[in-house]
């Protein structure tokens, strides 16, 4: 095994790009394509909106590319670090971040702002993953075990909660049961928790925010206020609902091109896809996002250690949330909660930590002789 | 520490031993089974989005919903108005203002920057809406969109523009009714006519779809319109003035005073065009007032139509003041002669019978000091008249006593109605019945007979209104001109108010027909060399009642009216 280690440490960096899984590349590939055109189409090719997403996601993959050739170890060796120092960063921000848009959540860095709570997805599949992987399979279900991936989930969980970021708060924890839920916790455990949350709703509701409760009570009273906190679901409903089956045509999407759909650029870019390439498009897109779903489950059987494992998983399963929450919250089956779709959302950090996701992805299957 | 356990744990060293290879396979497969529960679950919810999908392409809501910029703060309706056959004369349509929503705008100069780049908003003043945008929550950016502006107001898409829909009022006939229906204020709220005096009734109804009917006639209306404002041109008249009424009901069918305004624009109601002279001027009529003399002393059964007053001179005095006839003759006049040629000297001697108490009494009895019934705010009451020393004398023949032209008509229909007072509205009365008696039935029956020798034109007395003779419908009336007193010293100036009170058929009177001119003047080319009524109320009330006689009879009013003929 060290001889093999030396081999590929060997390997030229060409030769490793060459080596990696080519289906799942070029299907990142296609839904970063698809993105930055329907940006242009949301803006009618004028602006740079789209311009700067191309370039938000070429530097992504590069990151992707230089995170698929560096061996997973370094993941496994420093997830602890790199959780802890997340955590430091959601700590310091409540000093330091700028704020947007009524929420303190972003750190600049001058070219890029970043949302440290993004990272944070990755970073507690990563400490849960390395942790589980120290866990023996009979002591999954124990105390101890229990104990430390709850403590480990709650910090950052909390502290986004803080900042206020409901959606971001909700994926993270979303996230980190998905971990629990892979690595075999008992059902039975799961279906208590359900219970108590659903026990509990009305004391989480009294701790929400104004604005949080307003768009849960908007979620079961849309009509009432048309033009008022609801008017984003409302438009995006009728977005989608427009699009017919082969939609309007490319450039052609009236609700979302005249602004009547608001942050039609991020959260709500799907009811612009719908609305322009209709229902076959929308269920293009669906497939287009279970293949790559389906892709990095099969990499994750593919992986002969536990850490790999149960990150592929972990991640396909983020993956699926972001999308379930998304497209439940443009079609108005979810309150509004701020997550964008995956890749195709304008938006920098949530594009950075899925490519750094799939990076990691592909390291894994790079790497899964080399471990 | 935790390290250290990895190390020994770690499930990765597979050939580490057989036990840990067993315990990968295990951990292995629950993985497997986990996950793929979850890509089952993936699996469900994308159909739950297709037919989610699927769903909203087949509900309603994929057209843009125009409905969801519109507010409707402030919006009333007013009902329709309608004449008495249903055809409409006041209207509300809605119209819709761009307003900006402040606090909902997250960047107002950027919104401002891109409304004005559309030219259908290009005139909006940028400068001026930042500044009202400290003070104000909702900014009116412009007023009464048209179609283009609408719908570039709703395909903008801005969720802080919102769309204000209010309603105007549309008077479609324009001048044709003015001083009747009046008009509303920037409240929709009536300020005059029958838009006030009826406001509450008229406003925010709970059934919309009615309307809200007066018993005008348009087509009447704009008959005698066209032909008042002939008149004004023909004689060089200040104005005039027209009311047609039902004599039974009180009715009015026709209620038109010159010169009129367009209730559609909103201007200072300062102008005398907006003063309605049938129901808010007070004039001295003149030689109208003889039928009053005439008829109590009928009812006091003073005298009878054949009466003769003798010798009566061309001058008479009351103290020192002098009182001129017409007519210059010394001459023997019957009472029905004295009403027919208008003798001022013989209508005093008539008033001298009654006395000047009973005269008093039957004209407020009469209701010529009465405030008009009619609906509508623009009214008023004669003042009160100072019955000195020769009053009497002056107010046989009319003069030195003032009234409303509608309560002149009313009094008249009670003279040719049976003797019944009646009330004028505007409104359509179900069961109007007659019901106090002023003058007997026999009195009623003798005036009329009177009249009518006013205006036959065979009647070799030669009546003041022959011009008013039209064949077949045996008009019956009265005539009188007065001086207008002069409005700053004592005394008459040489300006005539000229006035006609028409009333036919004479067997069974239905419609009196009112005319009054304002200042009318003699015009040699035009073959009019006098300035009394007979030259020109007289032939005014001819043509229009030739115009409007056939109408009136083919509709039969009275009929409709379901009047209880009193026998």
């Amino acid at each position: 095994m060290p001889e093999k280690l030396k081999t590929s440490k060997a390997r030229s960096v060409f030769e490793r790009v060459q080596s990696l899984d080519r289906s799942l590349i070029q299907l990142v590939l296609i839904l970063g394509a698809l993105s930055v055109f329907c940006l242009y189409s949301i803006d009618k090719g004028q602006g740079s909106t789209y311009l700067k997403h191309l370039l938000r996601f070429s530097f992504a993959f590069f990151i992707l590319l230089a995170i698929a050739i560096t061996n997973i170890e370094f993941w496994y060796r420093y997830s602890y670090h790199f959780y802890f120092l997340n955590l430091f960063i959601l700590f310091i921000i409540k000093f330091i971040g700028v704020s947007a848009k009524g929420a303190q959540r972003w750190l600049d860095f001058g070219v890029f702002h970043i949302q440290p709570s993004e990272l944070a997805k990755l970073s507690i599949i990563l400490v849960l993953a390395k942790f589980f992987n120290s866990v023996k399979v009979e002591n999954v279900n124990k105390i101890y075990s229990l104990l430390v991936s709850t403590i480990l989930i709650l910090i950052p969980f909390l502290l986004v909660l803080k900042q206020p970021d409901l959606g971001t708060a909700i994926l993270i924890l979303g996230a980190a049961v998905g971990v629990l839920w892979i690595v075999g916790i008992n059902r039975k455990i799961f279906i208590s928790c359900v219970v108590i949350v659903i026990l509990s709703l009305p004391l989480i509701f009294a701790g929400l925010k104004t604005y949080q409760k307003q768009r849960v009570l908007n979620f079961f009273n849309a009509e009432k206020d048309p033009l008022g906190k609801n008017y984003q679901v409302i438009q995006a409903k009728i977005g989608v609902g427009s699009g017919g089956i082969f939609g309007k045509g490319y450039m052609k999407g009236s609700q979302s091109a005249l602004n009547f759909v608001p942050e039609n650029h991020t959260d709500f870019v799907f009811s612009h896809f719908a609305e322009e390439f209709g229902l076959l498009g929308a269920i293009l897109l669906l497939w287009l996002f279970f293949k790559i779903i389906k892709k990095i489950t099969v990499v994750g059987d593919q992986c002969h250690n536990n850490f790999s494992k149960i990150f592929c998983y972990a991640f396909a399963f983020n993956f699926f949330l972001y999308i379930a929450i998304n497209l439940g919250m443009v079609t108005g089956l979810l309150p509004v909660v701020g997550v964008p779709l995956p890749i195709l959302s304008y938006g920098g950090t949530a594009l950075l930590t899925n490519m750094m996701g799939f990076g990691i992805v592909l390291s894994a299957k790079l790497y899964n002789e080399h471990f | 520490m935790i390290k250290d356990k990895n190390k020994k744990n770690n499930f990765y060293y597979s050939n580490d031993s057989n036990k840990n290879e067993s315990a990968f396979s295990d951990v292995s497969l629950i993985l497997k089974n986990r996950i793929n529960i979850v890509l089952k679950s993936f699996l469900i919810i994308i159909s739950i989005i297709l037919v989610r999908l699927l769903y909203l392409g087949f509900s309603h809501t994929n057209e843009i919903n125009f409905d969801n910029f519109i507010s409707e703060k402030d919006y009333n309706t007013r009902l329709n108005i309608v004449d008495r056959s249903n055809l409409l004369i006041a209207t509300s349509v809605d119209v819709y203002d761009l307003v900006l929503k402040v606090d909902k705008a997250r960047n107002l100069s950027e919104l401002l920057a891109k409304l004005k780049k559309e030219k259908e908003f290009k005139n909006i003043n940028v400068e001026e809406i930042k500044k009202e945008s400290l003070l104000k929550k909702r900014i009116v950016l412009k007023k009464k969109l048209d179609p283009e502006e609408y719908k570039k107001a709703v395909l903008l898409g801005e969720p802080s523009l919102e769309l204000n829909k209010r309603q105007v009022r549309i008077y479609p006939q324009r001048n044709l009714f003015s001083h009747v229906l009046g008009q509303i204020d920037d409240d929709y709220k009536g300020i005059s006519g029958i838009e006030s005096y009826f406001n509450s009734k008229i406003l925010n109804t709970t059934d919309p779809s009615s309307t809200f009917q007066i018993t005008l006639d348009s087509v009447i209306q704009s008959q005698i319109r066209q032909e008042l404002l002939e008149a004004i041109n023909t004689y060089s008249s200040k104005g005039a003035a027209a009311l047609l009424m039902n004599v039974n009901s009180g009715e009015i069918i026709s209620l038109v005073s010159l010169p009129d305004f367009d209730p559609n624009r909103r201007e200072s109601l300062n102008d005398n065009k907006f003063f309605n002279k049938i129901t808010l001027g007070t004039y001295e009529l003149g030689s109208v007032f003889k039928s009053f003399v005439i008829a109590d002393a009928l009812e006091l059964k003073l005298v009878d139509e054949n009466t003769i007053f003798e010798n009566l001179q061309s001058k008479t005095y009351c103290g020192n003041k002098v009182f001129h006839e017409h007519d210059k003759k010394i001459k023997n006049l019957t009472t029905s002669e004295i009403l027919i040629k208008s003798s001022n000297v013989g209508a005093m001697l008539i008033g001298e019978k009654v006395n000047k108490e009973r005269y008093k009494n039957f004209l407020t009895k009469i209701g010529l000091f009465d405030l008009p019934s009619v609906e509508i705010p623009e009214k008023t009451k004669p003042l009160n008249v100072n019955w000195s020393e020769c009053t009497l004398d002056t107010a046989s023949y009319g003069h030195g006593i003032s009234t409303t032209p509608i309560q002149l008509a009313s009094a008249y229909a009670t003279l040719v109605n049976g003797g019944y007072k009646i009330y004028p509205t505007l409104i359509k009365k179900k069961n109007s019945h007659k019901q106090e008696r002023i003058i007997s039935s026999d009195t009623s029956s003798r005036m009329i007979k009177m009249l009518r020798r006013v205006v036959d034109k065979t009647d070799p007395a030669e009546g003041t209104g022959r011009k008013a003779d039209i064949s077949g419908y045996s008009v019956i009336g009265k005539t009188g001109t007065a001086d207008k007193p002069a409005k700053d010293t004592k005394g008459y100036t040489h300006q005539y108010i000229s006035v006609f009170v028409a009333i036919y058929p004479e067997e069974k009177p239905e419609n009196l027909l009112l005319i009054m001119i304002d200042e009318p003047k003699s015009s040699i080319t035009k073959g009019i060399y006098r300035t009394e009524s007979a030259w020109n109320a007289v032939p005014v009330a001819g043509s229009i009642i030739k115009k409007i006689g056939p109408i009136l009879a083919e509709k039969n009013y009275n009929i409709a009216f379901n009047v209880k003929q009193d026998k």
